[in-house]
């Protein structure tokens, strides 16, 4: 199972940097344009507005006290006209076409990078709830942050320097002046952290309130609770957890009001109104009765201290925004470097024929759960038709799971030829099995692809998927169809789009398990929710395939007894452990749980002058 | 149109105002007496500070026009403060809650023939699942406009008083930025359009890769090659049309960035005010400094105000859907007989009789039933058999009046039901459905269902007949146990079988006269499923029971039989009058039984 890496629970100023860091060398490595191109449209826009705010009309009105000329002002305007001009132009470009090439890039390579990932990650970690939240989240997410990152650190950059040079310039004209920032500074990074910490909280306190709302918005607006609703009165029950959740929230707002708002109105009048005008009163006291400052100086430092205030008021978003990209990569990270337990690319020996299979003592157990396979033995060997029975939740799924090592046993070892499974490369495994899941998933692409699963399609491999689904039975309905095999299956992008019925999905599927050629076929309720007519053509097409496919290893699980039958060994799970095998015949004579299971099933299909009931079989027995 | 637009808006903000006053009172004003304060404190106070200082006006005038823009200031943050913390989170609750109520009235009783075109679906009914979000956005939207409003008008007044021939600039600058960005926007809108199917595959790709649905599959087979290239073939795609796409726009952004908003405002017209104090000398520096920044505030309103038309226009298509929902009749309600001409329901278990029915779901062509005709007579069970698609669920779905038949009638002691109560008439059924649903409250919840006064010795029992007894013993709170983990830790998660025990027990629960089961036993193993068969059968003895399986060993036992293909009865009758016709039934049966000879 995942373990946790050590970056994720740590919020220091270091690794948030280090974090960022990590995302800047991987765009970097992609697109070191992006990265540049992107510090100067950010200068662009900090210095049109510090430009204009302060430079620009400071020298304006000096001309004015001064008596330049109006010539010289010309001269002034227009050249400025001129660099901005460039600016700008540069900045259209990059707003128009280069950022959106450079996304493109950006999203390409980071979703290859994570899509090789995301398939070699154990399949356990799909299936545990906080690694999937945090670690898969991240990753699904990341094409679309990496822009979101860059942009935010280098706005935060420039941010810095903008505010800097400010302060500076102020510094240079009046000292004392540029002490007002130290109010903004202080509300802001101080006040301001106190805050947003408030802010947090109240969220996180609301969160199970609106939880609570947006689960009665599911629950009234989707399809498949429509029925209960209208034939019931359960929404007058659901409904109350809205007003459970409206109740909830109106009660947070009444614990954190009085905090937040003698904080936040500390704050803002800190960062506004109290430098703005006391920066106006100072520097005009200055000017009127010390009489030591020019109108032009006293007019550039009140608008500089608005363009600084403004600025360390954006410089905190941006370490906010910062600090909470860094918490997102480290979840990145911690999916990128995720150490599969099985892991595919550890090298190993090959193997491409399949002897035989051994169960030696296999116990498993999901993390932090009761086993749910004990001391489980069996052997099959080439050519061998096995069948898995049980009730629900007897650990059938579970050993085609071990099997094909999505998941590796707790206890005892299970051998392929007489080896280790742990010894063959893992890639080499499961190119063993053609396996039929019980959530078998249909792609957004043609039939046949559909069926071949292969990145491209050859004449030879064509003709094995023509085959493979004349042996499932779905190949004269796929051909009958306009674009016959070639159709788009699923209506996910063509609103013509081949929808499937069960029964001729779970044809598909075994389509695709046979046009692997794999020495061992793994069927996994392959007739479930079928209709008898359905299912009766399932069972021909497994028969068709225990004809067609002498020599390979076939596993079938199923909970229709009906289909075992076909099978030369039958093995009955209970509770994790195997309790009876042998052929049906075998078993019939046994008298024990698959005897039972059997007789329950076929009581009502057999005349009922046979057995009048199950308990009295159960009598006799 | 345009009337609607207003109309609409108009509409958002009287709603909020009947459920919090304040809140959208506030929310009007707001950022309108925040130009306001902006005026004071942006546009005018450097007029007054420069002049004070040229014409060496005393000190104290400074000192009473600073602390009344600081007083003024102050205030509102205090105002605005207050309005974020309290005024604004309340109202929206209130606003929310008052809405929602509503909406989900109406929601909880949609026809469900709403449900199934997926179209009318995602645009209408899902779309209103966002009223909060929406109807909090409208009227932001309207708190934007009138603040940008009063931005304009106050800084354009000062502007004509103190030289109105600043008009002029503000005005072309206007007119060219807003001339080069709506081309831009309308180019950025088919780029955007262009690649969203391109988008679309990507993020395809991205949730197969993603979901755990596909994982297995994914590290079984060569499929990822396929998806690589996929999502790379979309990627050139996209590449190519911002290649050809955006030449134009560089030059667009240009024009109106550039050209018409800083080279018209702060070269040309900072030309021209420069002239008018160094050469005419017809103005102070105060007045430059001020009417600089009144005009850029003035054009940097007007673009604001052209973001924010179309947004309220936007947001008035969706108040319109709002409107419409809640304006919402059931169409099965419109065909009910009105309230006083409904005829009471029967005391006992009447005879329920399809005459002639036929019925196509709307915005399809082929009829799903067609013609049919029978009757479940009390006390009996039936079994509806037949292929998957062949029309069984349709049947029960008009039998409970969750849609209406297009022809023919379905009558209930003799009269047609849409003369009863929908409410009423739906109560006397009791039923279980392919696609059970568990909610996310208590198990007894879960089994009474909503049941004014629910017994709780009746619900043990309802869920130890339907074979949940052994894990209800292992329950520490017992029938009070919360159903998933969604809003409870201690919640407990149900197996499907389980869940499935549940939905039955909420059928033996329902003291109804009719129960209907469809699929009831797909989820279970067959020792499980033995044993729900008899115990509904013992329950069943004195109630019409409705069996929909393609277990023909579980329908057999029913008193009639109806073979349904393609929407007609093909063959009706016991399980041995159908076996002795020897027909598609026997055929069927047949097929399964042959699997357990031995």
């Amino acid at each position: 199972m995942p373990k946790k890496t050590s970056t994720t629970k740590d919020h220091s100023l270091r690794t948030i940097i280090r974090n960022n860091a990590y995302m800047l060398r991987m765009i970097y490595s992609i697109t070191p344009g992006r990265i540049f191109a992107k510090l100067l449209e950010a200068f662009t826009s900090y210095f049109t507005w510090v430009f204009f705010s302060i430079i620009f009309v400071q020298f304006l009105l000096e001309s004015l006290e001064n008596h330049r000329s109006y010539h010289s002002v010309v001269v002034f305007v227009m050249g400025s006209m001129a660099a901005l001009g460039l600016l700008i132009l540069f900045t259209s470009w990059y707003n128009q076409r280069y950022a959106r090439f450079t996304e493109q890039k950006l999203y390409q390579a980071v979703s290859m990078k994570l899509f090789k990932k995301a398939s070699q990650v154990d399949v356990g970690c799909y299936e545990n709830p906080q690694f999937y939240d945090q670690y898969t989240r991240a990753a699904s997410e990341a094409n679309v942050r990496a822009v979101r990152i860059l942009d935010d650190m280098a706005g935060l950059i420039t941010n810095i320097g903008a505010a800097i040079f400010v302060m500076f310039t102020m510094a240079r004209i009046d000292p004392f002046v540029a002490l007002f920032t130290f109010f903004p500074v202080v509300a802001n990074f101080y006040i301001g952290t106190k805050t947003n910490k408030i802010s947090f909280q109240h969220s996180q306190d609301d969160v199970p309130h609106h939880r609570k709302m947006a689960y009665v918005n599911r629950v009234v607006f989707l399809q498949k609770y429509a029925k209960e609703i209208r034939l019931s009165r359960i929404f007058d029950v659901v409904k109350n957890l809205y007003d459970d959740g409206a109740a909830g929230i109106l009660a947070n707002v009444k614990k954190y009001m009085r905090i937040s708002i003698v904080l936040q109105f500390i704050r803002a009048v800190l960062i506004y109104p109290f430098v703005f005008e006391g920066v106006w009163l100072y520097v005009a006291w200055r000017a009127m009765i010390e009489r030591d400052l020019s109108i032009a100086d006293a007019a550039m430092l009140a608008n500089a201290i608005v363009v600084a205030s403004n600025l360390l008021t954006s410089m905190m978003d941006g370490f906010v925004k910062v600090a909470e990209n860094g918490l997102y990569i480290a979840n990145l990270r911690g999916f990128l470097t995720y150490k599969p337990l099985i892991d595919e690319d550890q090298p190993g020996r090959d193997i491409t024929t399949l002897d035989s299979i051994e169960f030696r003592n296999v116990s498993f157990a999901y993390e932090g759960s009761e086993p749910v396979l004990r001391d489980v033995s069996f052997t099959v060997k080439q050519g061998g038709k096995l069948a898995l029975v049980g009730h629900n939740g007897a650990g059938k799924t579970t050993i085609i799971k071990l099997l094909l090592r999505l998941y590796d046993a707790t206890e005892g070892e299970i051998l392929l030829n007489g080896r280790n499974i742990r010894e063959y490369r893992v890639q080499s495994v499961r190119k063993l099995f053609g396996v039929v899941f019980q959530d078998f998933q249909v792609f957004s692409l043609s039939a046949v692809e559909n069926v071949t699963m292969a990145e491209q399609m050859s004449g030879s491999l064509r003709e094995k998927s023509i085959s493979a689904m004349k042996t499932s039975g779905i190949y004269d309905k796929l051909a009958d169809l306009p674009q016959g095999i070639d159709s788009i299956l699923t209506r996910e992008f063509d609103s013509e789009g081949i929808v499937l019925s069960k029964g001729q999905v779970q044809k598909l599927a075994i389509s695709r398990s046979l046009v692997k050629d794999a020495p061992a076929l793994i069927l996994d309720e392959p007739s479930s929710a079928l209709d008898p007519v359905a299912e009766h053509e399932i069972f021909e097409a497994l028969a068709r395939t225990y004809e067609n496919e002498t020599n390979k290893i076939v596993f079938l699980i199923s909970h229709r007894l009906s289909a075992a039958i076909m099978a030369d060994t039958i093995y009955v799970l209970d509770n994790g452990s195997v309790v009876e095998k042998g052929s049906h015949e075998e078993l019939m004579v046994k008298n024990g749980l698959y005897r039972m299971m059997y007789m329950k099933q076929a009581e009502k299909y057999r005349e009922l002058d046979e057995y009048s009931s199950v308990e009295e079989w159960e009598v006799k027995a | 149109m345009k009337k609607r637009i207003l109309s609409n808006n108009w509409f958002i903000l009287r709603y909020s105002f009947r459920a919090a006053p304040l809140y959208t009172i506030m929310t009007c004003l707001l950022l309108a007496s925040h130009a306001a304060v902006q005026f004071f404190e942006f546009v005018y106070m450097p007029k007054y500070m420069i002049d004070a200082i040229q014409y060496n006006k005393p000190f104290s005038v400074v000192l009473w026009y600073t602390l009344f823009v600081f007083s003024i200031a102050t205030l509102w943050l205090l105002v605005s403060t207050v309005y974020n913390n309290v005024i604004m989170p309340r109202g929206k609750v209130a606003v929310n809650k008052k809405m929602q109520k509503e909406i989900y009235d109406i929601a909880s009783r949609m026809d469900l023939e709403c449900y199934d075109n997926p179209n009318f679906y995602n645009d209408f009914v899902w779309a209103i699942s966002e009223s909060d979000k929406r109807s909090a956005a409208a009227l932001d939207t309207i708190r934007v406009l009138l603040g940008t409003l009063t931005h304009v008008i106050l800084s354009g007044a000062f502007l004509i008083t103190l030289n109105w021939e600043g008009l002029f600039f503000v005005a072309l600058s206007l007119a060219g930025s807003m001339f080069f960005n709506l081309r831009l926007n309308k180019k950025s809108f088919a780029l955007d359009l262009a690649i969203k199917p391109l988008q679309r595959k990507r993020d395809y790709v991205n949730r197969v890769f993603y979901l755990a649905d596909y994982a297995k599959e994914l590290r079984l087979n060569p499929m990822a090659g396929r998806l690589h290239r996929m999502f790379g073939e979309a990627n050139v795609q996209i590449n190519k049309e911002i290649e050809s796409r955006t030449k134009p726009m560089v030059a667009q952004e240009f024009t109106a960035d550039f050209i018409f908003s800083t080279f018209v405002v702060n070269g040309l017209y900072i030309l021209y005010l420069m002239r008018q104090i160094m050469v005419e000398a017809a103005l102070s520096f105060g007045s430059a400094v001020s009417l600089l920044n009144a005009s850029r505030r003035v054009s940097g309103g007007l673009q604001n105000l052209s973001r924010v038309i179309p947004q309220l226009q936007e947001n008035s298509l969706y108040i319109e859907k709002i409107r419409s929902f809640l304006a919402y009749r059931s169409e099965l309600a419109n065909q009910n007989a009105s309230a006083s001409e409904q005829q009471p329901l029967p005391s006992f278990i009447a005879p329920l009789e399809f005459r002639n029915v036929s019925f196509t779901y709307p915005g399809t062509d082929e009829p799903v039933l067609q013609d049919v005709s029978f009757t479940f007579e009390p006390n009996k069970s039936v079994a509806i058999v037949g292929y998957n698609g062949a029309g069984k669920t349709t049947l029960t779905k008009l039998l409970m009046r969750l849609y209406d038949v297009d022809q023919g009638e379905i009558l209930y002691n003799g009269i047609n039901i849409k003369e009863y109560d929908l409410m009423e008439y739906r109560g006397l059924f009791g039923a279980t459905f392919q696609d059970y649903e568990l909610f996310a409250t208590s198990l007894a919840d879960n089994v009474s269902m909503g049941m004014p006064s629910p017994n709780r010795e009746e619900i043990i029992r309802a869920l130890e007949k339907s074979g949940f007894g052994e894990k209800l013993n292992h329950m520490a709170r017992g029938i009070d146990t919360t159903i998933t983990k969604e809003f409870d830790d201690q919640g407990t998660l149900l197996s499907g079988g389980e869940a499935q025990k549940v939905a039955i027990a909420r059928v033996l629960y329902k003291n109804c006269p009719i129960i209907v089961l469809d699929e009831p036993s797909s989820a279970l193993d067959p020792i499980s499923e033995y044993n729900m068969n008899e115990a509904i059968l013992k329950e069943a003895s004195n109630k019409t029971v409705v069996f929909i399986s393609h277990r023909l060993s579980t329908t057999r036992l029913a008193d009639k039989i109806y073979m349904i293909e393609q929407g007609r009865i093909i063959e009706q009758g016991s399980h041995k009058e159908l076996m002795d016709l020897n027909g598609k039934y026997a055929y069927m049966f047949n097929l399964q039984a042959e699997r357990y000879r031995i």
